[in-house]
């Protein structure tokens, strides 16, 4: 390709590997037809991924990977049984493998297969496994029990994903010790041997004096000498639990920031939070993508967090109000990110702003619930003595319904995403709020008309086309505002909009205009993205 | 603040520094030197390539800056090139490499991002023969050894 003594684009490696990124494997296959240099360029990005179905493993050719297996990186190989067109000698140099097996407790490698070799062939460079278990151990009545000396020499390995497993926490243990480098755990439809977290006790207080566990259906005095040192891995910083939650591997990992909870079966948490409180300080992120049968253990967990930084997921109805008061009370200064999913309950009676006035480092809020726009709230002369929840104080002789004012200035200036939705709101304001925001930011400081005339936030932005239609500008704001801008004018005159906004309204735009880092926002019509700020 | 760059073929460019900068190499030259009027060297971009680039960079002066992010799959970014960098970048063949190695020399990713999805349009949909054709390439193959990939290529293409 390079004709002269100097370099063609095309020899370069790091930009064959960006020009392939845009191929598929089919085009990369076509580019290793053209030529010797070609094939040579384009056959390691063509054999880097592999992702073979299972249908088609029995068309693998040794061959073919005998020849060019030491280009594979990452490689779904389908389930491995007592062979496997990629244990061989080439295939050394793996990063990422996903592979399932057959459990047994009739063979005697346990329907591990060439599995172990392969692994072991490729321990210096695996960073990612994804390991999944098929069948059920009839005489455990529970997953296949896993053999955790495949792990040793992984020290490589950062991201290990196991299903259908049952890992006790001796397995638990070999693991960790024999992956100094792991920091992501996902465990799906996985159980623990047996259950040895100690007996919940009735008050709230931690158990680490019980001295008792629980094996089968007894509990065991264990007196503190027997217990082994605990052994701790200070890599893990993110733990995911799909299906079944093992709160017992939580006291292992010190370090971990962020937990993911999902689909757990009766929504159970057990005793998660107790493990947490106990023994794990630095989580800061919940990701929580399940239904909680026991509201009260939600809010158990919510308060084992020392910082919360970052919420996002499903809160049970029954516990919305103490969740919300909980994460306003402790971590106002440290919650940056706070989106709830959507759920069938309407009219949350929360005063929402408060979040908005009191946690400056907020900048993802996404609340879809509608909020009433006048507010039952508790009289704020009223101080909630410690013990009791809000909820107490919102039985009816406490509360006064009034509309929201704000008592201070909104502190959350690097608010970038924002999702609320007023009750009763009308739609048309709604992308009318949208609307302006965007003008706003896009006419610079010196040319802005003076906001708030008789009419409210729309007539600015009326005004606006008024002045600048002639000079095209209208062009560069898109298609939306000059949808909007023919929709107006069919409204006519300084007034805009079908009716006045109310004190509400104009409210919220006043303060959304002065949120200069926002630049995606859903007021309940959709998500709108926001131009920059011009200074 | 103007700043001064010169080509491989001794031509001089004054741009402003906030367009410069759109390079980290020359960014980070400008830091490692401070304040000096003296011109940036460029040995390795002869003047038609610099100047070229020099447009790009003009045109995307205000761009945010792409915050380099380890799981950002380039492939999930925007699959539509603008426009203006369409028209940019139609050039012949050797200019369109010219300026990928210069980006690539200059380390000015988004114009680097560019010039490879547009090299990869030109490949994507073409038969090895009709690429051959576009880079003016010749086939070396043998006819058994083409068998023989195609039979390797068959089996391990995504589903």
């Amino acid at each position: 390709m390079a004709t002269s003594g100097t370099t063609h684009a095309l020899d370069l490696p790091e930009i064959c590997a960006l020009i392939a990124i845009h191929l598929t494997k089919a085009e990369l296959g076509e580019c290793i037809l053209v030529s010797h240099q070609w094939a040579n360029t384009f056959r390691p990005l063509f054999w880097r991924t592999m992702l073979v179905p299972r249908h088609k493993v029995a068309l693998c050719r040794d061959e073919d990977l005998a020849r060019h297996g030491h280009h594979v990186r990452i490689l779904a190989a389908g389930r491995i049984q007592q062979s496997s067109p990629f244990d061989q000698a080439s295939v050394c140099s793996l990063q990422h493998l996903e592979v399932s097996t057959c459990g047994s407790n009739d063979e005697p490698d346990n329907g591990l297969g060439c599995l172990p070799a392969i692994v072991h062939r490729n321990k210096t460079s695996l960073s990612e496994l994804h390991w999944m278990c098929f069948g059920w151990d009839m005489k455990l009545n529970k997953p296949y029990r896993i053999w955790p000396e495949i792990f040793l020499g992984l020290e490589r390995l950062e991201t290990l994903m196991l299903s259908k497993w049952t890992i006790s926490i001796d397995d638990f243990l070999t693991i960790l010790k024999a992956c100094p480098s792991l920091n992501t755990l996902t465990f799906e439809a996985t159980e623990d041997l047996e259950d040895l977290s100690p007996l919940p006790s009735n008050s709230n207080v931690s158990n680490s004096n019980s001295n008792k566990i629980r094996r089968g259906s007894k509990m065991i005095d264990v007196s503190a000498q027997d217990r082994p040192p605990l052994f701790q891995h200070q890599g893990v910083h993110t733990v995911h639990y799909i299906g079944h939650a093992m709160p017992g591997y939580l006291r292992h990992l010190p370090k971990v920031q962020t937990l993911h909870l999902q689909n757990l079966t009766h929504g159970n948490l057990s005793t998660i939070p107790d493990e947490i409180r106990q023994y794990c300080p630095e989580i800061a992120s919940l990701h929580i993508l399940t239904l909680c049968s026991n509201p009260s253990r939600f809010l158990a967990l919510v308060d084992s967090i020392h910082t919360l930084r970052s919420f996002q997921g499903r809160v049970p109805s029954e516990a919305m109000q103490d969740f919300l008061e909980m994460v306003l009370a402790k971590h106002a200064e440290s919650i940056e990110t706070l989106c709830l999913t959507e759920a069938e309950s309407d009219g949350l009676r929360f005063n929402v702003w408060r979040f908005l006035e009191n946690c400056p480092r907020l900048t993802d809020f996404q609340i879809p619930y509608k909020l009433e726009g006048s507010l039952l709230e508790a009289s704020s002369t009223v101080a909630v003595p410690t013990g009791f929840t809000s909820s107490y104080f919102s039985s009816p002789r406490f509360l006064r319904r009034r509309p929201y004012e704000p008592t201070k200035p909104w502190v959350c200036q690097d608010l970038s995403k924002l999702w609320l939705r007023i009750k009763d709101m009308d739609i048309q304001l709604m992308e009318t709020i949208a609307l302006d925001l965007c003008v706003d930011r896009l006419i610079p400081l010196t040319e802005k008309v003076p906001k708030m005339a008789s009419g409210g936030g729309s007539s600015s932005s009326y005004q606006y086309q008024q002045q600048h239609q002639t000079q095209g500008r209208v062009q560069s704001v898109g298609s939306l505002v000059g949808h909007h801008a023919h929709h107006r004018h069919g409204y006519g005159h300084g007034h805009g909009g079908a009716r006045a906004h109310s004190p509400l309204e104009r409210l919220i735009v006043e303060k959304l205009s002065g949120l200069k880092k926002l630049s995606k926002i859903n007021i309940g019509s959709g998500w709108y993205d926001l131009p920059e700020m011009k200074d | 603040m103007p700043v001064t760059l010169t080509s491989l073929d001794d031509v001089k460019f004054t741009v402003d520094k906030e367009v410069a900068e759109r390079s980290i190499l020359i960014k980070n030259m400008i830091e490692d030197v401070g304040e000096s009027d003296s011109p940036i060297p460029l040995p390795n971009v002869s003047s038609a390539v610099l100047k070229k680039v020099i447009e790009y960079c003009e045109h995307h002066r205000n761009d945010p800056v792409q915050v380099q992010d380890e799981t950002d799959d380039p492939r999930k970014r925007s699959n539509d090139i603008e426009e203006w960098d369409m028209k940019f970048m139609t050039v012949d063949q050797e200019m369109l490499f010219e300026i990928i190695l210069a980006a690539n020399y200059l380390d000015i990713k988004p114009l680097l991002d560019v010039g490879c999805k547009t090299v990869a349009n030109i490949i994507k949909g073409k038969t090895p023969e009709e690429i051959r054709k576009v880079f003016n390439i010749v086939n070396d193959f043998t006819p058994e050894e083409e068998a023989q990939i195609k039979k390797e290529n068959e089996w391990a293409e995504d589903r």
